[in-house]
């Protein structure tokens, strides 16, 4: 059975139908065109799929779209306005926090779901934040920096 | 004491990476990004048992779901054997006669989405004859072992023996002999990309591959041999890559199986790994066995060395042969000794295949050697310092391997390191259950030539445009280390520009030149050495046209700021794009050039006994770990990592500083956690949850420091870093935990379990397995 | 995934028809944090999933009231259980407990019935819970029943709960007013990790002499049997007893003797019954001292 959802992604809104088992991952990817979101695990633990649910972090892959009508999602896709890059974008292209960038996106969801709460983070905070976003190049140093240093490129 | 006294006006500058806009905004396409019209979906049936014989496959309920395409066995394709090195191949996309690990290929289904060929794959029914099985090397290689290929005898792959020197002389000479065995186990690459790829044969039979790969060309040839089509049949291009480490330098069997559906169906086919085929497919680093006996005089002289690699080899042969090589030339290439021996034996066994994984068999042997150097320190009441210092490679040496050591900077590598930490003093205050130790390291810094002397060539073709921008096109792929910037970089100091007016194209096996692809820590330096030569060129064509423009002789010509001028008088110049623009456009002669780097100071090892000088530069790195461990629970808390490491030149610091980064964390992880278990050739921890990463809360600080030896034959004096990176981190944690608590754990990972063991063993005074013995 | 009908009762009548009617082909979901990963590897193949979250009766609100404690819906969100201020006042040791689970994106998403009724030995919200004396209240078809939580559990992953039944809310007795708790837990990374070991403690001392006399004690550990488990024994050693150190290593010896844990990918069966003891020390260790610094 298909289950019709009508839910707000990057403020569009969007009317989908959705079969039972398939995850927000999949219909962002699949359905809504926005990949962006990456598939790194399908289990929930490394994080590259994480979007805003609601304002708070998620893991897209474990969130069944069905259940999802009436919700607000952002994606990496939503950070942008325009052309013009989000501060946390910029800190993370001028801190070097990128390589093979295949966890930069849900790296930089779960960062501004921290930011948005506390926009100058503790070391703490911001490593605390990404503790369940694996990455395997940049030994996570540089992204912290950059999460810490985000507020320096413009206001959120 | 190393300077190079250049002004340069991006070399050796922070500049971001190139590709990091598209991959922070989302834009960046990976391979599972890649979707084509009419496009399918692959699965593949794997064996679940380690040693089987296939009797019989049954398709018919599989092909009468709705949706599947095709169903294919090893019936329906060549039944070529491949490997990507030189040895014997024995694995085929699709197994034939016999499966040899879980998770082995044997059949394939393509279907409209991956739902259904997955629902298909489930009803194909296989009838086995299970054989019995063997997952350790040393067993493996007994008498009465179960053999998995049946050309090789005691199910040894490979078995060489290398001797440098008279061993007999070299231990008649020490003083004091060591002994020990040292285990590194099976690691996952754990690449935040799976592995993936979408074959599309089109009606004229040319296969075009999208994939994400460290290696075009290599996917290109194997793909030609397995498929036996032509080259320029087979085109290669490159996604994005999510990460390689060397795991995506060669193919896995999902290329040429996406390859034989769609020559079956006339689709695209897509064939993404799921997470728990990159645990139990995707191939690790090699675990291995080493034991390792060196001889030394009182003052610390090292007099002999002697090693016995056991290498396990997995199923079927890759890199195992090459990277065991390796790692036995790491232990008789770190450190000065006159008389070193090494015998290696690779095994067959019924586990998944290994593969390169940053460092090629370096991590192993490092792990081994730096464990045992600190031994052998305590032994002869030196310190681990000033011991190393002792022994230490030094600029102008020849090895006894015959390698050549120009640049090197080990020496200060050590000292340098040492003094950011305060060595002396953390060594000799310390409370119980802290510790500081530290690891050094050498590796290539600049590829290898392979055994026929000639492969370890980057090409690069550059196009100048006619407002003076600037096109590079290479054969080495970006994988997210930075290589595209780095050329980038090279070039824009070459001709002039800035970074921003240098666009690298490294992505397509019908455009872009032929290369050998990104592993050995190579591409800064081989593709950096071609991007050079090749700028140089195009300047050279820069210049003569302005010369002719501006009436002047061309070495009175200097070429800066994307402007041509006289020397010592700016105010007579042209810009780069008046230039360009007169010769391209009104003179009709395109600004282009072509340059193939080869090493021209190397030479193939000896077939015999493997003597030679195969690398163009060799990288040392030093590591010093502070942890502290908690004696009641054994856990090990790594609180600062002191980084120096002999780069060179550094070409771009901040990338550099994100390889070191990223290594030590992959080594911590190496160290203390990762240990793909294994029982009875299933893989018990084929997840994230259960196989554990080093995560961002575990970060320890970390310091780096830069020593440049500025290169002869680097490009602006650069070497590779990328796999030295990693590889000191798990013996300086290793020596680090022995000094804080006295368990010496010669077993990675070093689990809090083994160390509480340990801690017990000593206090019930129980003797090592293997130890030192004095000698009269 | 498993080709499963996802259903969204709006009450809690419907979910439990729901249940009548599809019996054990169905499964309840609540955060799906660990559900969906055990259908995605086949550990389950339900055809129905009811998701309790449409249902305002079962909202994640937390109740409070002074004289009854505290209920909490069992779709209380993990991180709201972290971040709640009245649960940090009133029991700090449910919150610290919640901090130590998986990841922010798996916290916000994971419930406190979910993780019950997932019924892992290593649940991280069950020791804790244990030693506040927890009840759980359970619905059913023909109405409600409150039972004891150290009754929940059976083995891994199996709890008393029936096909047709939900588990509603959790019931915590006001605490003790001179009682305090601690909870522990011990894996090999920092944060994102399973419990190797984990121990909850909940006292009642009397700080007046050396040693602070105990006058109530609950001991639970996780991962060291087949369910999470009160250390029965240990508690009986302490009770009525002044905590000197040589009381407290007693406790840590009686507690391993309450402990079963078996040798598996995470560790052997002698290394965690080492850890029962470490963690039993180390969390009446900070008890005390904490119990001091008040």
């Amino acid at each position: 059975m298909k289950h019709r959802i009508t839910l707000t992604v990057n403020g569009e809104l969007q009317d989908i139908m959705v079969e039972s088992h398939q995850s927000l991952l999949d219909i962002l990817r699949n359905e809504v065109g926005l990949t962006g979101t990456k598939k790194g695990c399908n289990s929930g633990d490394c994080g590259a799929c994480t979007v805003l649910l609601n304002g708070k972090a998620v893991n897209s892959c474990l969130v069944l779209a069905a259940e999802l009508g009436g919700s607000e999602i952002l994606t990496i896709e939503g950070l942008l306005r325009g052309r013009d890059l989000h501060p946390i974008q910029k800190a993370f292209i001028a801190h070097g926090a990128i390589q093979c960038g295949f966890c930069s996106p849900g790296m930089i969801m779960a960062a501004k779901a921290l930011l948005d709460l506390f926009p100058i983070p503790t070391e703490e905070q911001a490593k605390r934040a990404i503790s369940g976003n694996l990455c395997r190049c940049t030994g996570y140093t540089k992204i912290i920096e950059a999460i810490m240093d985000a507020h320096k490129f413009g206001k959120s | 004491m190393f300077s190079d006294d250049v002004e340069y006006s991006v070399i050796g500058k922070r500049v971001p990476k190139a590709d990091a806009i598209y991959k922070a905004t989302g834009q960046a396409k990976y391979i599972e990004d890649v979707f084509l019209p009419g496009m399918l979906h692959g699965k593949i049936l794997r064996s679940p048992y380690p040693h089987a014989r296939l009797l019989r496959i049954d398709f018919s309920r599989a092909a009468k779901v709705p949706g599947v395409k095709a169903a294919i066995t090893s019936a329906d394709t060549t039944k070529v054997k491949y490997c990507q090195m030189p040895i014997s191949p024995n694995k085929m996309a699709l197994a034939d006669e016999k499966v040899r690990f879980i998770g082995d290929e044997i059949a394939a289904v393509a279907a409209i989405d991956e739902e259904v060929a997955e629902e298909a794959i489930n009803l194909i029914q296989v009838e086995y004859e299970i054989l019995p099985s063997v997952f350790d090397p040393e067993k493996a290689m007994e008498a009465d072992a179960p053999q998995i290929h049946a050309d090789s005898p005691n199910n040894i792959a490979a078995h060489f023996v290398r001797t440098f020197g008279d061993m007999e002389k070299g231990f008649r000479e020490a003083d004091l002999i060591l002994e020990d065995r040292f285990t590194c186990p099976p690691v996952a690459p754990c690449v935040l990309e799976p592995h993936g790829c979408i074959a599309a044969f089109d009606v004229a039979g040319k296969l075009t591959i999208w994939t994400s790969t460290q290696n075009p060309y290599n996917v290109q040839r194997a793909l030609a041999i397995i498929l036996k089509i032509p080259l320029h049949h087979v085109r290669v291009l490159n996604t994005t890559v999510g990460g390689g480490f060397g795991n995506k330098s060669t193919i896995l069997s999902i290329e040429p199986i996406a390859a034989f559906l769609s020559q079956k169906t006339n689709r695209p086919v897509k064939i993404l790994n799921s997470r728990h085929e990159e645990f139990t497919t995707a191939r690790t680093r090699y675990g291995m066995v080493i034991y390792l006996k060196t001889g030394l005089k009182r003052d610390g002289t090292l007099t002999a060395r002697e090693a016995k690699v056991i290498t396990d080899n997995g199923a079927y042969n890759n890199k195992g042969p090459g990277i065991t090589s390796v790692t036995c030339n790491r232990i008789g290439n770190l450190y000065r000794v006159p008389n070193t021996r090494t015998e290696a034996f690779v095994v067959y066994t019924n586990n998944q295949s290994g593969d390169a994984l940053r460092g090629w068999g370096g991590p192993q042997a490092h792990f081994a050697v730096e464990s045992q150097m600190d031994r052998i320190a305590e032994a002869l009441e030196l310190d681990p310092v000033d011991f190393r210092i002792r022994n230490a490679n030094q600029s102008g040496d020849v090895t006894p391997w015959g390698w050549q050591i120009t640049s090197c900077g080990f020496i200060e590598c050590l000292q340098e390191a040492a003094k950011m930490v305060d060595w002396r003093q953390k060594r000799k205050n310390r409370p119980l259950g802290k510790g500081i130790g530290i690891a050094g390291a050498i590796h290539t810094g600049g590829g290898s030539t392979g055994t026929h002397g000639k492969g370890n060539y980057s090409e690069v073709s550059l196009k100048i445009n006619s407002d003076g921008t600037v096109h590079l096109t290479t054969g080495d792929s970006e994988i997210g280390q930075g290589s595209d910037t780095v050329f980038a970089q090279i070039i824009a100091e070459e001709l002039g520009v800035a970074v921003e007016d240098v666009k690298v194209i490294s992505t397509d096996t019908d455009i872009t030149p032929v290369g050998m692809g990104t592993w050995g820590s190579r591409v800064t330096f081989v593709g950096g050495n071609a991007a050079k030569g090749a700028a140089e060129m195009a300047k050279r064509q820069l210049l003569e046209m302005a010369a002719e423009m501006l009436e002047a002789d061309i070495s009175d010509l200097e070429i800066k700021n994307r402007q041509i001028h006289l020397k010592g008088k700016p105010q007579k110049s042209l810009t780069l794009s008046e230039v360009a623009h007169t010769c391209i456009v009104k003179r009709g002669k395109p600004i282009t050039s072509k340059m193939t780097y080869q090493p021209e100071h190397t030479q193939a090892p000896d077939p015999q006994t493997a003597y030679g000088n195969y690398c163009p530069a060799y990288g040392f790195g030093v590591q010093i770990a502070e942890v502290k461990v908690d004696l009641e629970t054994g856990r090990v808390k790594v609180e600062r990592i002191a980084a120096a490491y002999d780069v060179g030149k550094a070409i771009n610091p901040m990338l550099i500083e994100g390889q070191i980064q990223g290594g030590i964390a992959m080594g911590m992880g190496y160290a203390l956690l990762e240990n793909l278990q294994v029982e009875k050739g299933k893989v018990l921890n084929p997840n994230f949850c259960t196989y554990k990463i080093v995560n961002s809360t575990e970060i320890p600080a970390i310091k780096i420091h830069l020593v440049e030896t500025i290169d002869p034959y680097g490009p602006f004096g650069a070497k590779g870093i990328g796999e030295l990176a990693t590889i000191p981190t798990a013996p300086a944690i290793a020596n680090a935990i022995y000094h804080a608590t006295g368990a010496r754990i010669k077993d990675l990972p070093i689990t809090p379990e083994k160390i509480l063991e340990a801690l017990k063993n000593r206090r019930e005074g129980k003797q090592e397995e293997m130890g030192s013995r004095g000698k009269a | 995934m498993g080709c499963f009908e996802y259903l969204e009762p709006s009450s809690i009548s419907e979910a439990l028809q729901l249940l009548e009617i599809y019996g054990t082909k169905a499964k309840l979901l609540s955060g799906g944090t660990d559900l969906l990963v055990q259908i995605r590897h086949n550990d389950f193949r339900p055809h129905y999933l009811i998701d309790l979250k449409r249902i305002d009766e079962m909202r994640g609100r937390i109740i409070d009231s002074p004289l009854e404690g505290m209920k909490l819906s069992s779709l209380t969100a993990i991180f709201e259980i972290e971040t709640s201020t009245e649960i940090g006042i009133k029991f700090p040791i449910l919150a610290e407990a919640a901090g130590t689970i998986g990841s922010p994106q798996i916290r916000n998403r994971a419930t406190l019935g979910g993780n019950l009724c997932r019924a892992a030995p290593s649940g991280d919200m069950i020791p804790p819970l244990l030693v506040l004396d927890a009840q759980v209240v359970i619905q059913g078809w023909s109405g409600e029943r409150c039972i004891p939580l150290s009754d929940f559990f059976i083995g891994p992953g199996k709890t008393i709960l029936r096909h047709n039944e939900i588990l509603r809310e959790i019931v915590i007795p006001p605490p003790p007013s001179n009682g305090a708790g601690i909870f522990l837990k011990y894996g090999l990374r920092q944060t994102m990790d399973l419990a190797i070991a984990g121990c909850a403690i909940f006292l009642v001392l009397d700080y007046g002499n050396k040693f602070p006399f105990c006058q109530d004690a609950r001991i639970a550990l996780a991962s060291v049997g087949p369910t999470p488990l009160r250390a029965a024994s240990a508690e009986k050693a302490l009770i009525g007893k002044k905590m000197s150190p040589a009381v407290i290593s007693e406790v840590a010896q009686w507690a391993i003797q309450d402990s079963c844990p078996i040798s598996d990918i995470y560790g052997s069966a002698w290394y965690k019954r080492k850890l029962v003891a470490v963690l039993v020390q180390q969390a009446l260790g900070q008890l005390i001292k904490k119990g001091y610094e008040k």
